[in-house]
């Protein structure tokens, strides 16, 4: 069985050499010749009243030794022609190849209608002399005409490079990569730079739909305006790598009959792009006209904001190894204040925050993340913020002083440290931020100065720990490069780090006030 | 099964790496800390891991420590891969599964326009997670080859104030009690035919149940202790006299020498890279260095 | 020395001085037991000598106390530190170090002293309280003797010359209770260490004092030689405290001079102790007539149970409880009492054999599922308490358990443990005894068939420990506890089960049971005085009344 197979395979192989070779020099075998009217175009061509077009003739010798050609082209008499239409060269070699652009307009006031050209070809190749024609077809069509086939069904922004929305952005806007070029120049030295080196920000996608019966060539293209002026914005396009990034920031279709075709563009900006509102506008053109099929105007929005994070994490930094560096250097001082029993009772509930909090969220942690998937901070929280903030509260409703929110999240993060091995550098930043933005709005909100209010504490703690939720995310964004959707911040923030927390510290003025007539 | 306490308690052995000083082994975990997060490579992230990991074989832990880690690098890895097949945002990027769909009334509103898990995202989650199980890993070795107290006394050393290393071995001592006394009060919560795992107010009712008991004994307790202390001249004198010194061994120093250089050369390369990246200075001489930076780090 | 003249304090916020008048000279080398009913103002004389009040209190103190001539008020805490050693009832609450050794470092350490003078004070300290082989021991692994000898090693590492104890020893069993008053008694002996102990278990250390100081109200009632004390015995009853039973019995008899041990009470009686020993039970002969008094409420069948898989802390245990039966548990710490305690409630499930709660089998089935049926009251009565008043304590079971009109149930367990004028407070803040009571009434609004009590005695006050027990009496109700108190148990259990590592030892009545003395032995318990009395006579009685009747 074996053998006849192979064999069957070798016939099949070698057939296509022997049929070559029977033909020998037939005129389509010695050279190639191809006509678009107008270019791109290749059967029969779509123009609109008053266009600029080019009609592209080629040929490519498939013979060694000199090939003499002359090409005759035929445009219809009520077009202007800008070129010479009989056009004589030589071809050299196998391979060798010639074409031209013949560039011609079609007058506004032409007869719509479909118009014939022809081609001819006329070929000198030693004794032989071959003539070959070519006929193709341009249809003229009035803009109105145009109107009613062409149209632009959507305009998705952001989109990715095939023009399919992105739906984890927000719609209808432009996040921009950096605001401030001191920023970006620290973020790429702190070797946190995105790592895009063009300035390309986004995609937007274009939905194109054709009504008519014939393929039309396109030009699909945007710009951003001024949203007052109209004015085209020239830092959406600027000049990549010395060329302008009109010259490709759009796209030249051919959009079948009765189809509709999606058109990702890119977007790009310069740093010295501001955020705010703009108008995107995406532009249809039939190829060889300036003239606008169709248009679309959309309001878009440009978000600057991945430099916050920056500035939040060396603020934080710098916070937080300035507060630990007071702390160590007068810390006899700071201890001091303290009686020895609140010292113990602090470093108590420091056990028992560890003990309620952190020993069962080692566990339930990723354990949530795996069951709840993004939503597990709603019940993460029931950990991390309403239990934290009543033991932090109820601490310091029975200690009513400034310092014992730092010493019972000092105690816990060393804990954590000491029982885990949680010596992370994030922790110790996000503790400390914790720490420091809570003493100071309790403080204001007169708590550890005795005043105990559950409204005013509830609000400082939720304020507080809402800032503090955003600043160990943008640690964890830059120090280990994670990402976090806005929606998920904003939820996280709101819903874990004001309402939950706010929730905390009410129930811990409560338990406090409790707590408080064991003492006595 | 692993239960709280096969996390939170040292395995006392006598192995080289029970006897490292408790400092080194402090500096090391920072120095670890701050590679980690300078490192982008995959690959030597990689390395670095299972370094650390092999650090588990000459300590001889046991079975169920060895299961815990397991089990909780596996927790962790799976999570951060899964939060970032969420939100991963470079280009480009595949859907290929949709949690929630943009048309989905309200959380399709919520999440902006749906939760799609990206492929990338799964694999950058998995490179990023590499930094965090390092550590974890590491924090880990190094916590349950020590003894709390150890680990103290090396914080004492350095230069952490004394009353608040004091306040940290109370914490420490009372852990065990405290977890003891929690389980009594879900135990007696159960007795009274309160079913404690009700989500929301039910979770929460619970908590304030169980921290009720739990921190009024803290509050008796402060006082008693407190007075035990003072009574033994807490803090009469500003400084104090310690029994147990350390020492450190040339190996310990070697440690320490090793990590740290390691940690202050990778992060001088990286800003040298950088900083030839985003065109602040370059020097020819630096080429191989340059080279190396990308390559490797 | 300490020398109290007239001392009169009240705390802040209240409006009755705690410190009436008190006058109090104690000479170096002294052994003072101060004792008194709860609330009489011990503690707070005791917060007195080392400055916590006024230092750390408040409230309004006149009066001086004198210290080796300083005067408390004058100085600081730290100093009087120095010159008062401070041990507490519960050493869980003054331990806070992870290791032995550092616990005993730490106030040398404190004092800055040299690590060569912090180290020999450290092994002094250990050796005096014969804790020196336990240096380098985890402090969370020693038992409640050793833990409170290492509070006192560490107290002596500071060279105090008054060691001062809060009731040392109500927490422990009664062999660490033992051990730490032997370790006492030898301080005050071989160092010369002045001694002021307060404590109520008066019965138990009564021998090894040379000064008993009454107190009642705020005042010193009494302050003798411990030779001369009881011949106020009519006081001693009146305010509710626990005499030696020798004491009681001697008394009874009409005797002038009052025994304080069984040797001389035997000596004064003309006979020799052990030289006549009644035969002894058989482990299967204990009489116990109690057996077929009603359904089994608790059937156990060969059960094995352990925390981890190789050690075993039940080990084949088989027993039948029946309704109206109260079963005292009783047996070393470590025996397995209170993992079998567990079990009778559901929390925990034999890992072989059955458990069967009033005919159900546990295994299948959570504790909720028997909580109506069974009440337990934890150790730490604290524990038991989160609600934001008594009354919502008590009432949360029978509205957890969705009972018919919870209220008049609360109500009627609000009554029954006599806590009805207390049901707005908050529990956590009521006093030891009303927090015990508020537990156990927490526990009996479901009305239980069968109520579990685990170690109900430690720490509590005689009195308190009586109106619970005598309610339960009262009300015929079916009741298991562990305790460490011989004399709760002979008057209140109808069944005695001794359980020595994870084995039933003897099962039977009190009277039976008591009589074995090498059982006892085994599980570190103690015939009472009166027992061993009529032992060495010879004679079969078993309480003082008993002897009292055959004498």
């Amino acid at each position: 069985m074996k053998p006849i197979l192979l064999a069957l395979v070798l016939v099949l192989l070698t057939l296509p050499l022997s049929t070559a070779q029977d033909v020998g020099f037939a005129p389509e075998e010695m050279f190639s010749f191809s006509v678009q009217v107008p270019y791109g175009a290749k059967e029969g061509g779509l123009a609109v009243q008053g266009s600029n077009l080019s009609a592209y003739l080629f040929v490519e010798s498939f013979q060694h030794g000199d090939m003499d050609v002359r090409v005759h082209l035929d445009l219809p008499d009520e077009f202007e022609v800008k070129d010479e239409t009989v056009q004589m060269f030589r071809l050299h070699t196998e391979y060798d190849d010639w074409y031209r652009f013949i560039d011609f307009h079609v007058p506004p006031d032409v007869p719509c209608g479909i118009y014939t050209i022809n081609t001819t070809a006329y070929i000198d190749f030693g004794d032989q002399h071959e003539i070959i024609e070519r006929k193709t077809t341009l249809r003229v069509a009035s803009k109105n005409e145009i109107s009613d086939m062409i149209s632009i069904v959507s305009v998705v922004i952001p989109s990715d490079e095939d023009g399919v929305g992105d739906p984890s952005r927000p719609e209808n806007s432009i996040i921009l990569q950096e605001a401030s070029p001191f920023i970006n120049k620290i973020k790429k030295i702190a070797g946190m730079g995105d790592s895009n080196e063009d300035v390309r920000v986004s995609y937007v996608g274009v939905e194109i739909e054709n009504n008519g019966d014939e393929a039309v060539p396109l030009i699909v293209s945007y710009e951003i305006l001024d949203i007052k002026t109209m004015q085209e914005i020239g830092e959406f396009k600027p000049t990549l790598m010395g060329m302008s990034s009109k010259t490709f920031s759009y796209s030249n279709i051919i959009l079948p009959a009765r189809s509709s075709k999606v058109v990702g563009l890119p977007i790009y900006t310069t740093d010295s792009v501001m955020g705010g509102e703009y108008l995107l506008r995406a532009r249809v053109t039939v190829t060889g006209s300036n003239w606008d099929a169709a248009t679309s105007d959309n309001k878009i929005t440009a978000i600057s904001r991945n430099w916050t994070s920056v500035v939040v994490s060396l603020v934080a930094f710098f916070l937080s190894i300035t507060t630990i560096g007071i702390f160590v250097s007068r810390s006899n001082e700071i201890m001091n204040s303290f009686k020895t029993r609140h010292l113990v009772m602090i470093s108590l509930f420091g056990t028992a925050s560890f003990a309620a909090v952190n020993i069962p969220m080692t566990f339930l942690w990723e354990i949530s993340h795996a069951v709840f998937g993004p939503f597990s901070f709603l019940f993460t929280g029931i950990f991390y913020e309403v239990i934290l903030y009543m033991l932090i509260v109820a601490a310091v409703v029975l200690i009513p002083k400034p310092g014992v929110v730092f010493l019972l999240l000092m105690v816990r993060y060393l804990l954590n440290g000491i029982v885990l091995g949680h010596f992370n550098p994030v922790f110790l930043l996000s503790y400390s931020v914790n720490a420091i933005i809570l003493e100071i709005m309790l403080y204001a909100a007169g708590t550890t100065r005795g005043n105990m209010d559950k409204l005013k504490t509830g609000l400082a703690c939720g304020v507080a720990d809402a800032i503090s939720q955003y600043v160990s995310f943008s640690l964890w964004m830059v120090l280990y490069r994670l990402f976090y959707s806005d929606w998920y911040l904003k939820a996280n923030i709101l819903i874990d780090g004001f309402i939950y927390t706010f929730i905390g510290a009410w129930l811990g003025i409560k338990l406090g006030s409790k707590l408080k007539k064991v003492v006595e | 099964m692993i239960r709280a306490r096969s996390i939170s308690e040292p395995t006392i052995k006598d192995t080289i790496i029970h006897r490292m000083d408790p400092r080194a082994k402090i500096i090391m975990l920072v120095a670890v800390s701050f590679i980690v997060v300078a490192l982008d490579n995959p690959e030597t992230m990689l390395i670095l891991f299972l370094t650390v990991l092999g650090g588990f074989i000459p300590a001889k832990m046991p079975l169920i420590k060895l299961k815990t880690l397991g089990f909780l690098l596996l927790l962790l890895i799976w999570g951060t891969m899964y939060s970032q097949a969420l939100f991963y945002s470079q280009l480009p990027r595949t859907v290929i599964f949709t949690i929630i769909s943009p048309d989905l009334p309200f959380l399709g509103w919520f999440t902006h326009g749906g939760l799609f898990i990206y492929k990338e995202g799964i694999h950058y989650g998995a490179v990023q997670a590499l930094r965090s199980a390092t550590v974890l890993s590491l924090g880990l070795l190094m916590g349950w080859t020590t003894d709390p107290r150890d680990m103290l006394n090396g914080l004492v050393r350095l230069k952490i104030p004394y009353s608040v290393a004091f306040m940290v071995v109370t914490a420490v001592r009372f852990l065990p009690i405290v977890i003891a006394e929690v389980a009594t009060v879900v135990a007696v919560q159960r007795l009274k035919g309160f079913k404690p795992t009700k989500f929301g107010y039910g979770m929460i009712k619970t908590a304030l149940g169980i921290l009720t008991p739990t921190l009024a004994n803290c509050v008796r307790r402060a006082g008693v202790l407190a007075v035990s202390i003072e009574s033994r001249a807490f803090r009469a004198n500003p400084t104090r006299t310690y029994l147990k010194e350390l020492r450190c061994s040339n190996f310990d120093i070697a440690i320490i020498t090793i990590t740290v250089s390691l940690a202050i050369a990778i992060i001088s390369v990286k800003i040298l890279f950088n900083l030839y990246t985003s065109e602040v200075y370059y020097s020819t001489y630096l080429r191989e260095i340059y080279a190396f930076a990308r390559w490797y780090l | 020395m300490i020398v109290i003249e007239d001392l009169w304090y009240t705390y802040p916020g209240r409006n009755e001085p705690t410190l009436r008048g008190i006058d109090l000279t104690i000479e170096e080398g002294e052994f003072v037991l101060i004792t008194g009913p709860t609330g009489c103002g011990k503690s707070t004389l005791l917060k007195m000598l080392n400055g916590i009040i006024p230092h750390e209190s408040g409230g309004e103190m006149t009066g001086k106390v004198n210290i080796n001539d300083v005067n408390t008020a004058d100085s600081c805490m730290m100093d009087l530190a120095q010159l008062t050693g401070l041990v507490f009832q519960n050493p869980d609450d003054q331990i806070f170090s992870t290791v032995v050794e550092d616990e005993i470092a730490f106030g040398p350490e404190n004092l800055c002293f040299s690590k060569s003078e912090i180290d020999r004070r450290v092994l002094d300290s250990l050796e005096m309280v014969g804790m020196s082989d336990h240096r380098y021991a985890q402090t969370s692994k020693l038992s409640g003797g050793q833990k409170q000898r290492i509070c006192i090693a560490s107290m002596l590492a500071m060279m105090p010359g008054i060691l001062v104890l809060d009731e040392p020893i109500s927490q422990l069993d009664p062999k660490g209770a033992a051990d730490v008053m032997h370790t006492i008694r030898e301080l005050n002996r071989k160092l010369d260490l002045t001694i002021v102990l307060v404590e109520h278990r008066l019965h138990e250390i009564a021998h090894l004092v040379d000064r008993i100081v009454v107190m009642d109200e705020g005042k010193i009632v009494l302050d003798a030689p411990i030779s001369k004390a009881f011949e106020h015995i009519g006081l001693f009853h009146s305010l509710g405290l626990r005499i030696p039973e020798t004491v009681e019995l001697f008394h009874r008899l009409g005797y002038d001079r009052l025994p304080l041990l069984v040797d001389d009470a035997l000596d004064m009686l003309g006979k020799q102790s052990g030289c006549n020993t009644v035969p002894l039970y058989e482990s299967s002969d204990y009489p116990n007539e109690q057996c077929n008094r009603g359904d089994p409420v608790i059937s156990i069948t060969d059960v094995w149970f352990g925390y981890e898989k190789d050690t075993m802390v039940l080990k084949g245990i088989d027993l039948d409880i029946h309704e109206g039966e109260r079963v005292a548990l009783m047996g070393t710490n470590g025996s397995g009492k209170s993992t079998l305690l567990l079990h009778l409630s559901a929390m925990l499930k034999p890992d072989k054999g059955s458990v069967e709660i009033m005919g159900i089998d546990t295994g299948s089935k959570g504790p909720y599922s028997f909580a109506s049926k069974v009440g337990l009251v934890f150790q730490n009565p604290d524990l038991m308490l989160f609600c934001d008043s008594v009354e919502e304590e008590v009432r949360f079971a029978p509205s957890n358990l969705g009972l018919e009109d919870p209220v008049q149930m609360a109500g009627n367990a609000l009554e029954s443990m006599s806590i009805l004028d207390l049901r707005l407070d908050p529990p956590q803040a009521l006093s030891r005894g009303q927090r015990l009571r508020t537990a156990v009434a927490s526990v009996l609004s479901v009305q239980p068939k069968l109520m579990l009590l685990d170690e109900p005695t430690t720490g509590q006050d005689k009195l308190h420990i009586e109106q619970m027990m005598e309610h339960f009496v009262k009300n015929d109700n079916t009741l298991v506890f562990c305790t460490h108190d011989v004399e709760t148990a002979i008057r209140y259990a109808t069944r005695i089960v001794v359980m020595n590592e994870g084995t039933v030892l003897a099962d039977g009545d009190s009277r039976g049971v008591f009589k074995d003395v090498e059982v006892l032995e085994r599980a570190s318990l103690k015939q009472p005085c009166a027992m061993q009395i009529a032992r060495s006579l010879g004679l079969d009685a078993f309480c003082v009344d008993e002897l009292v009747e055959i004498l």
